[in-house]
């Protein structure tokens, strides 16, 4: 039993690990934070016994589940006064240098979610609507205006793809 | 985005991910966590293994206007992932924000960490008199800085998005002591769940005193003594509270625990009322 725990632990934290750093990344602007909220997602999804029509199911819930994680964590933030005296913690990941990547990061919120989710993860509007609880014309303005954002950030032409 | 940026886009993230060494770590833990109840957050990030003693502040307590509490109180500890946290609670009043200074209330709606020149300059930003400690007056003050915010300074305020709450940090050097202090001014926006006003998280390593002490003034102080883990400063830490203002002031250094415990208590005996 032991054992299988540790093999399905194990394929979780292969499969989802980077997934959830990079999506909380997304929303807290920190690598910091991402391994708590790896743990909270997966410590979640080992214990709490839901069944997957698929593994596209299976990711949509750990996809769900990071998000809340996310919105937890940012809520519990603001409404707390956070450490003025900081602790030495584990390095976090070094996020990677990158133009195009300090721009995405420094849209509102639900921009980069919805451009992580439609650009990075591949979903399509209808899918990340589904996903984040928001309606598909939210999504699709969200991405228009990150888009536009972007452009202005970036400067130069940009040629949209298809939602 | 058009191709090269969305190419530029993915590769960055691609570059981001774990060590080995962290996905172990989370492999260990959630293997050790998975046997147990899961750990309620409680709004403060879990402790990993190797923290000696992180300082977390917590979300508040009960109702505004009924959070009133005589004293500090040292709550038991609470067992979390690699660790322990020791609470620190009661002793707060809620101020109505009215009572704030104009240029603190300038800020409403934004979150901003400030550094002062001097405690006094800090409380008249506050627009509340916190303290009055002699002792810390006569003490030079020691830079901090708070590196999620990118703030430094030796009198530091934290004033959330909301005027719920405001930190005031002063840090301050007696002898080789470190010495910093904190008060936790709340105000009668704060919706509180409990009221545990700041936590200290160690590791399971460590030992730790508690006694109370009460000042020449009157004030009854809840002391925290830490036992040393090798390679690290000692730390002895006193919570108490001046009317309604939660304090939780900490001592640190790398010298013997008698000398820290003597810069604390020093600096409590200079608290006036």
């Amino acid at each position: 039993m032991r054992q299988l725990d540790e093999a399905e632990a194990r394929r979780l934290v292969d499969a989802y690990a980077n997934l959830i750093l990079r999506l909380s990344y997304t929303y807290l602007k920190s690598a910091q934070d991402g391994e708590d909220i790896c743990q909270t997602v997966l410590l979640k999804l080992l214990t709490g016994g839901e069944a997957f029509d698929s593994p596209e199911h299976e990711k949509a819930w750990v996809i769900r589940a990071t998000v809340n994680a996310c919105k937890d964590e940012l809520r519990a933030f603001r409404r707390r006064a956070v450490p003025l005296e900081d602790a030495p913690e584990p390095a976090a990941p070094e996020p990677p240098q990158s133009e195009v990547l300090d721009a995405v990061m420094a849209l509102p919120e639900k921009y980069r979610e919805a451009i992580y989710l439609f650009y990075y993860e591949g979903y399509s509007v209808k899918e990340i609507g589904v996903l984040t609880g928001r309606s598909e014309a939210a999504v699709s303005a969200h991405l228009s205006r990150g888009r536009k954002k972007l452009r202005e950030l970036l400067g130069g032409q940009e040629y949209e793809r298809a939602n | 985005m058009n191709g090269q940026t969305e190419r530029e886009y993915q590769d960055a993230l691609d570059a981001l991910r774990f060590p080995n060494e962290a996905k172990e770590r989370m492999m260990k833990n959630l293997m050790e966590q998975k046997g147990q109840k899961p750990v309620k957050r409680r709004g403060v990030r879990p402790l990993r293994a190797g923290i000696a003693a992180a300082c977390l502040c917590a979300a508040l307590a009960v109702t505004a206007g009924a959070a009133q509490f005589l004293g500090v109180r040292v709550l038991d500890e609470d067992k979390i992932d690699g660790g322990k946290i020791v609470w620190l609670a009661g002793g707060i009043a809620c101020h109505p924000v009215s009572s704030l200074s104009e240029e603190i209330r300038a800020l409403d709606g934004i979150y901003a960490v400030k550094p002062f020149e001097s405690w006094e300059e800090m409380e008249r930003f506050i627009g509340a008199d916190l303290m009055n400690n002699p002792i810390l007056d006569a003490s030079p003050a020691s830079r901090y800085s708070v590196a999620f915010d990118n703030v430094e300074g030796c009198f530091l305020a934290r004033v959330d998005a909301g005027l719920r709450h405001i930190h005031a940090l002063g840090c301050y050097e007696i002898g080789e002591v470190d010495i910093k202090v904190s008060g936790f001014f709340y105000t009668d926006r704060m919706e509180m769940e409990d009221d545990r006003f700041m936590g200290y998280g160690f590791s399971d390593d460590m030992e730790m005193d508690r006694e109370v002490y009460t000042t020449p003034s009157g004030l009854e102080a809840q002391i925290l003594t830490l036992d040393r883990v090798e390679g690290q400063s000692g730390t002895c830490i006193a919570a108490l509270t001046i009317d309604g203002v939660p304090f939780a002031v900490s001592a640190r250094g790398k010298g013997d625990m008698e000398t820290i415990r003597e810069a604390l208590f020093q600096v409590l005996d200079g608290f006036q009322v």
